[in-house]
C-alpha cells in the first residue's frame, strides 16, 4: 500500500507543475509588457497557492521560497522597482531553482540541500522569507475576494481514514458558491487534504460536473456517506481512497478529475502510458506473425486460400494497433507552445543591452508533441534563438526590432520546427554540438541560408515509444535505422562508383558521397555474404554524406525499441535493439555515430578502438 | 539418512571438454540457443543475443570466457539463464546433462594442481559416478569487464 506521504507529495508535485508554469507564463508577460498588472497579479497568484499547497502537503521550506518569491514580485505590484527586468531575472532562477530542487523531494519530509540552500539565500536576500517560516505549517487558506475561484486546502490529520468524495453539483450552481459550500460541508465531516478541480481547473470549471476531494475521517464510507447526507450533500459517492484499484497499485493514478459534463479524464503517470505504447507494439508484433505465417502457409502448403483468410485478422489488428497507438500517444502530448518559454526568455536575453530589440514570433503553437520529447525540444529552442537573436540584435540593420519567426507543424511522423530571421551562421561547432544532442532524441538540425537571412530547420521524432526503422541485412544479421535517420537509399551499379581518395563513393545529386561497407564499422559482426554489397543507405549526414553497403534492404518496420543492458551496449553505434515479427532481434544503429566512424575509418583509425574507450568498467 | 539440508541439486552441462554443474537454483531457465543475434564490437564471450520473452538478454559463451575454445551452435547446444546484481545472463553450453543430486560436502576446493584459466574461474569440484563436475564461480565469470581468459596469460603449467 503507498505511503499516504507519497500520495500526497504526488498531488502536490502534479499541481506545483501546474503553477510552474503559470509563473512562467505570467514573468514572461511581466517582463514585455512593463508596469502591467495583470501579470504580476497572476505571479502573486500563483505564487501565493504554491504556498499554501506546499503548505499542506508538510513542504514548509518550498512554502518559505514561495512566500520569498511573492514578496520579491510585490514591488512590481507597488510599481516601486524601477529595474524590473534585474528583478523579474531573479525571479526566474528563483524559480528554476525551487522547480529543480522540487524534483529532488523524493518524500515530504525529504530536504534536498538544494532546498535549503535556496531558502536560506533568499531568507538573507529577502528578509521576509523568514517570517514565512512560522507560517509554513500546513493550514487552511482561503482568501476570498483575492481570486475569482476559490481553493481550499486543509491539513490532513495523520493517522485517519482517507476517503476519496464525489460531490455531484447542479447546473444552478455559481462556481465560488458551489466550491465554498460544499468544502466546508466536507469540513464538518473530516479534514480536506486536497480537491480536485485545482486552482487552476477551477478556473475552466463551469458549474456543471463534481467535485472531488481528498478527505480524512475517522468515520468508514458508509458512515461518511450518511453524515454527509445529513449536513446536506446529496448523491456523494464516497470510497475509500488508498484502496481504489489505480491508487493501490503503485499510486500511478495521480489525481483524479471530472470535469464539465462530457469533458471528464483521468490522469496518468508517463510509466502507465509507455506500458501501454510496448503493449501496442506487441498487437504490432502479432500482426506481423499472422503475416509471417500467412506466407509460410503459402509457401510450404501452398494453401493460399487458407493464407489470404489469415490476412483479415492480421489487418484487423494491425488497425486495432494504430488505433490504440494514437489514442495513447493523444494522451501524452503536449502543446508545442509549452516548449517554447526558454526560447521565448532567450530571445529577449539575447538582445537585452544590444542596439536592437528582438521579436519571436511563433506559429504553430498548439502542434501537439510527446511529453517525453519536450524537454530536449526546449533545450534545444532555446539554444537556436538565443544565437539567432544575438546575431540578429547585433546586426546595424536599423535600429527598428528584428523579427525571428518560429514555425512548428507535424510532418508525417515528425515534428519539425523552423527557426528564421536575420541572422549569421553559428559556429560549426556550436551546430554540431547541437546536432549532438538532437540525435540522441533521434532528432536532427539543418541550417540553410533563406529570404529572411538565416533558417534553421529541427526535426524530432512524433514520439519515443515506436519507431519506425528502415532495416537491412549484412550476413545474416538486420539492422535498423530510424527512417528520420535515412535520407535515401539506393543500388548502386559498379559501372556508378568512383573513387575518392582510394575508397568507393558515387556522386549524388551533384555531391561525392563515400562509400563504406556496414561489416566493417559494425566490427565484423554480420559478415557480407560473400557477394559484393550492392546497396546503400544514405544517411543524414554533418559534415559530409556517408553511404553505408549492405547486402540486402528488407523494408520499412514499425517496431518497439527495446533497453539493452550495460553489458551489450558498450558501442556508439548500438542505440538499442527491436524484436521483430518472427521473435528476432536486430540492433537499431545511430546514425551519427556510424559516420563518426566511417570517417574515423577513412582516415585509418580502427572502429574496434572507440568500442574500448566507450565500454563500462568495474563490476556490475 | 541425509539430511535435506545437505543436498545440493545441480545441472550438469558440457563445456568443451569438461562436465560442470551448477546449483539448480541458480537457473532461471533453459533455453534452446537456435538463432543468436551477432552484437557488433562485442568482446568475444559474447556470443550474441536473444529474446526472452521480449528481454533481449546477452548470452556469453562459457567456453570463451573460460579460455576452452568456442561452442558450436549445434543441436544440442543449451542457454542456461543465470540471473546476476538483477541482470539476466545467457550462459551458452555444448549440452545440458541431467538434474543430479549431491551431498554439499562432495564439492571440494579445486586441487591445487589445477591450474590454467579455466581452474581460476572454480568454485569447487565435485567427483560423481567417476565423473568430475566443475563448478564455475558465476561472480567471477560474469564480471563486466574480465577479459576472456584465452587471451589472458593463465598460472604457469
Amino acid at each position: 500500500m503507498p505511503d499516504e506521504n507519497d500520495e500526497l507529495l504526488q498531488i502536490f508535485k502534479h499541481e506545483a507543475s501546474e503553477l510552474f508554469e503559470r509563473l512562467d507564463a505570467a514573468l514572461l508577460d511581466a517582463e514585455e509588457q512593463p508596469g502591467a498588472r495583470g501579470p504580476v497579479d497572476e505571479l502573486m497568484r500563483a505564487a501565493h497557492t504554491l504556498k499554501g499547497a506546499a503548505g499542506i502537503a508538510g513542504l514548509g521550506l518550498v512554502s518559505e521560497v514561495a512566500h520569498a518569491v511573492e514578496q520579491m514580485v510585490a514591488p512590481l505590484r507597488e510599481r516601486t522597482e524601477v529595474a524590473e527586468p534585474e528583478l523579474c531575472d531573479r525571479v526566474g532562477r528563483t524559480l528554476e531553482r525551487l522547480r529543480d530542487a522540487l524534483g529532488r523531494v523524493e518524500r515530504c519530509d525529504h530536504v534536498p540541500a538544494e532546498l535549503t540552500e535556496l531558502a536560506a539565500e533568499l531568507a538573507q536576500a529577502v528578509p521576509a522569507a523568514a517570517e514565512a517560516t512560522t507560517r509554513a505549517a500546513p493550514r487552511a487558506e482561503l482568501v476570498l475576494g483575492e481570486y475569482d475561484r476559490v481553493r481550499l486546502h486543509v491539513l490532513r490529520a495523520r493517522g485517519q481514514l482517507f476517503h476519496r468524495v464525489a460531490v455531484p453539483v447542479t447546473a444552478a450552481d455559481e462556481p465560488v458558491a458551489w466550491a465554498t459550500r460544499h468544502i466546508a460541508r466536507l469540513r464538518k465531516v473530516g479534514t480536506v487534504v486536497a480537491t480536485t478541480p485545482g486552482a487552476s481547473e477551477l478556473e475552466r470549471v463551469g458549474a456543471l460536473g463534481e467535485l472531488i476531494a481528498l478527505v480524512a475521517s475517522d468515520a468508514d464510507a458508509t458512515a461518511l456517506a450518511a453524515a454527509l447526507a445529513d449536513g446536506g450533500i446529496g448523491g456523494a459517492v464516497v470510497t475509500p481512497f488508498v484502496e481504489a484499484p489505480a491508487a493501490s497499485a503503485s499510486a500511478r493514478q495521480v489525481a483524479v478529475r471530472s470535469l464539465q459534463g462530457s469533458e471528464q479524464g483521468v490522469r496518468v503517470e508517463l510509466g502507465t502510458l509507455a506500458e501501454l505504447l510496448r503493449l501496442v507494439g506487441e498487437l504490432r508484433l502479432a500482426r506481423d506473425r499472422f503475416g509471417l505465417l500467412g506466407e509460410r502457409v503459402a509457401r510450404e502448403l501452398g494453401d493460399r486460400e487458407t493464407a489470404a483468410e489469415l490476412l483479415v485478422p492480421a489487418t484487423r489488428l494491425g488497425d486495432l494497433a494504430v488505433e490504440l497507438e494514437e489514442a495513447v500517444l493523444g494522451a501524452r502530448r503536449v502543446p508545442v507552445a509549452r516548449a517554447l518559454r526558454g526560447a521565448q526568455r532567450a530571445a529577449r536575453d539575447a538582445a537585452r543591452g544590444r542596439a536592437r530589440a528582438v521579436r519571436l514570433e511563433v506559429r504553430g503553437g498548439e502542434t501537439a508533441i510527446d511529453l517525453a520529447l519536450a524537454e530536449p525540444l526546449e533545450r534545444a529552442l532555446a539554444d537556436l534563438v538565443r544565437a539567432f537573436a544575438a546575431s540578429a540584435a547585433a546586426s546595424d540593420a536599423g535600429t527598428s526590432a528584428a523579427t525571428l519567426t518560429l514555425e512548428a507543424r507535424r510532418h508525417d511522423r515528425e515534428l519539425r520546427v523552423r527557426v528564421s530571421g536575420p541572422a549569421h551562421e553559428p559556429a560549426p561547432e556550436l551546430v554540431r554540438t547541437w546536432q549532438q544532442a538532437l540525435a540522441r532524441h533521434g532528432g536532427r538540425l539543418e541550417l540553410a541560408p533563406d529570404a529572411t537571412g538565416l533558417a534553421a530547420e529541427l526535426s524530432l521524432p512524433h514520439t519515443t515509444a515506436i519507431s519506425r526503422v528502415l532495416l537491412a541485412r549484412v550476413g545474416e544479421e538486420l539492422y535498423a535505422w530510424p527512417v528520420e535517420a535515412v535520407k535515401e537509399t539506393l543500388v548502386v551499379s559498379a559501372a556508378s562508383l568512383r573513387s575518392i581518395e582510394g575508397r568507393p563513393g558515387l556522386v549524388l545529386g551533384g555531391e561525392l558521397v563515400g562509400l563504406v561497407a556496414l561489416s566493417e564499422l559494425l566490427g565484423g559482426a554480420g559478415d557480407g555474404d560473400g557477394r559484393p554489397p550492392r546497396h546503400v543507405v544514405v544517411l543524414h549526414a554533418t559534415p559530409s554524406a556517408v553511404g553505408l553497403l549492405v547486402d540486402e534492404l528488407v523494408g520499412v518496420r514499425d517496431v518497439v525499441a527495446r533497453p539493452l543492458g550495460a553489458r551489450v551496449l558498450r558501442h556508439p553505434v548500438l542505440a538499442g535493439a527491436a524484436i521483430l515479427g518472427d521473435g528476432s532481434v536486430a540492433f537499431v544503429l545511430r546514425a551519427a555515430a556510424l559516420i563518426e566512424q566511417a570517417i574515423g575509418l577513412a582516415h585509418g583509425a580502427r572502429p574496434v578502438d572507440r568500442a574500448r574507450a566507450v565500454a563500462p568498467s568495474g563490476a556490475p | 539418512m541425509r539430511d535435506r539440508a545437505d543436498e545440493l541439486e545441480v545441472v550438469t552441462f558440457r563445456v568443451g571438454a569438461e562436465e560442470y554443474a551448477l546449483p539448480a537454483r541458480e537457473l532461471c531457465e533453459l533455453v534452446r540457443a537456435t538463432r543468436l543475434t551477432r552484437v557488433p564490437h562485442a568482446p568475444a564471450h559474447v556470443r550474441g543475443v536473444v529474446n526472452l520473452r521480449g528481454e533481449v538478454t546477452a548470452v556469453l559463451d562459457l567456453a570463451t570466457r573460460l579460455g576452452l575454445g568456442t561452442t558450436e551452435l549445434g543441436p544440442d547446444a543449451r542457454v542456461l539463464v543465470v540471473e546476476r546484481h538483477g541482470e539476466r545472463v545467457g550462459l551458452l553450453a555444448e549440452s545440458v546433462g541431467r538434474l543430479t543430486h549431491l551431498c554439499r560436502d562432495d564439492v571440494r576446493p579445486p586441487p591445487p594442481v589445477a591450474t590454467g584459466a579455466a581452474a581460476a574461474s572454480l568454485d569447487g569440484v565435485a567427483v560423481v559416478d567417476g565423473r568430475v563436475l566443475h563448478f564455475p564461480n558465476l561472480d567471477r565469470i560474469l564480471a563486466f569487464d574480465g577479459p576472456d581468459q584465452a587471451t589472458e596469460p593463465g598460472p604457469e603449467r
